[in-house]
């Protein structure tokens, strides 16, 4: 089974009170968890000097062929400058998609600066990878409404909404069929419903590695294995979605 | 002797579990004791049914559960007696649900209920993490307010609004906090050096987690094998008076 984690950060230097983890170490990480690739985002790129960051992201994603696939990411407050960003992201740097942090950065995830960029990811087909689960930005059926607006768009919706808001996430999910979950840091009811009620080629394992330590990793796989669905389901999740959603063949074919 | 500090029996929109359902998972992953809690309607307006109901699996099952009451503030001097009541009838802690009962965890309508909990010398656990109503600092001007108070947050906080757990553990330190919930293995590591292993308490909130990987998240965290055993069990135990003999506190 091909395990794809879709959601990890690059963190190689201090962010705040973390120390952060050396690419290598990420990657002996990665094959210590079983883990086969990873996608993977930018943090401070979420707020400023976007450009600089999605440059240092696509050449760690570069030195890293057939683990590492990226997202970019831009803060979308600076208007034509992000939208021309992204564009960037998906021509000259080839990511495969879009990460945004709507309470990180501090916009609402429904509101209209985030047309242009939505109109973009529509045009390339690429996903927009979202935090959720987080008032008042950030919260799922926000996520729900933009993705009303947006039919074309692939959104995936990062913490299945977290602990206090992961029944909008399903209800949002159920409404449109252009939203799939992820699962760090989501709880075991939200991650089993999520897959009774959507199916499992809708709910995506991520680790948000390395927040939350380098244990984390282990902790956040082992939560789905603990919740025992059937071999073919737990492919999907574990693989197969992140796989189909990130177009993860397509980047191995081309390197 | 490893004790789950939360667990739900009775049933929600989204979960059904009874004590029978509870104690299978505990024999699987070796947990010796439970607290148990109400659910649902039973946190929020049928208070004394769910305490009953609590009770019950107690006097079945007296040395696996330890039971906690719920009363929901707003219903005043007949909250303050049907805790007293509950206390009478077995249970041994009350548990708070700001989110599902409706006030800011530290408004004076909770004042009541919390005087009658401390004059009784039960441990307080109240959900937090669920914005507008459960947030940590709230938690922590309440525990301000009471420092005579044994507060117990549980989740830490839960998932995002962990941010304000660890800046202000040192605020108070009558606040324990329970690990249930929290998002990743690194917060517990965080919580752990801003407040001590002692005021850590590793907790389930089964149904909603699975025991199995609450337990997991306390394996992988870096605790040394003595703290692990308090976590795991005696921090809780030293807030229930009569618990530990005096070479086990």
């Amino acid at each position: 089974m091909r395990i794809i984690d879709s959601h990890t950060h690059l963190m190689d230097e201090p962010f705040q009170y973390l120390e952060g983890m050396a690419v290598d170490a990420f990657i002996e990480l990665m094959d210590e968890a079983a883990i086969d690739v990873s996608v993977i985002f930018t943090l401070v790129g979420l707020i400023r000097d976007f450009q600089k960051h999605n440059d240092r992201l696509a050449a760690v994603v570069a030195a890293n062929p057939g683990r590492l696939v990226g997202l970019g990411s831009v803060n979308p407050w600076y208007g034509a400058e992000a939208v021309r960003e992204v564009e960037r992201c998906f021509t000259e740097l080839g990511f495969s998609g879009l990460k945004l942090h709507p309470w990180f950065t501090g916009f609402l995830v429904n509101s209209t600066i985030m047309d242009g960029i939505c109109e973009i990811a529509a045009d390339f087909g690429r996903p927009i990878f979202l935090h959720t689960g987080t008032p008042p930005g950030s919260a799922p059926l926000q996520v729900g409404n933009l993705a009303d607006r947006h039919p074309e768009v692939v959104f995936v919706m990062a913490h299945l909404g977290l602990p206090d808001l992961w029944w909008e996430a399903v209800a949002a999910a159920k409404r449109h069929p252009n939203i799939y979950m992820e699962t760090a840091g989501a709880h075991s009811l939200s991650i089993r419903r999520a897959v009774e009620i959507l199916g499992s080629e809708r709910v995506l394992f991520g680790s948000d590695a390395p927040f939350g330590g380098r244990n984390n990793v282990f902790f956040q796989r082992d939560k789905i294995h603990l919740l025992n669905f059937s071999e073919d389901d737990t492919a999907n999740v574990m693989g197969r979605n992140a796989a189909r959603v990130f177009d993860i063949h397509a980047v191995e074919e081309t390197r | 002797m490893i004790v789950d500090a939360h667990c739900h029996i009775g049933e929600t929109p989204h979960f059904r579990q009874t004590a029978d359902d509870l104690l299978a998972q505990m024999d699987t992953n070796g947990i010796d004791r439970a607290v148990i809690c109400g659910s649902g309607r039973h946190i929020v307006v049928e208070n004394e049914e769910g305490n009953r109901y609590i009770a019950e699996a107690v006097r079945k099952y007296p040395d696996r559960f330890y039971g906690f009451a719920s009363v929901n503030p707003w219903y005043g001097d007949k909250a303050v007696a049907e805790l007293r009541r509950a206390v009478e009838d077995g249970l041994v802690g009350l548990k708070l649900h700001p989110s599902m009962q409706g006030y800011p965890a530290h408004d004076p309508i909770i004042e009541p209920v919390v005087a009658a909990a401390i004059e009784l010398d039960l441990p307080i656990y109240i959900h937090s993490g669920t914005p507008v109503f459960s947030l940590p600092l709230q938690i922590v001007e309440l525990a301000l307010q009471y420092p005579e108070g044994k507060f117990i947050m549980g989740h830490m906080g839960g998932a995002d609004f962990y941010v304000d757990v660890p800046s202000s553990a040192h605020r108070a330190e009558n606040v324990f906090y329970e690990t249930s919930l929290t998002c990743h293995v690194g917060y517990v590591d965080e919580i752990i050096l801003q407040a001590g292993a002692q005021r850590v308490i590793f907790g389930s909130d089964s149904p909603t987690s699975q025991q199995a990987a609450e337990l997991l998240k306390i394996r992988l965290a870096k605790l040394t094998d003595v703290e692990r055993v308090g976590v795991l069990g005696t921090n809780f135990l030293k807030l229930l008076p009569g618990q530990l003999r005096e070479d086990e506190q």
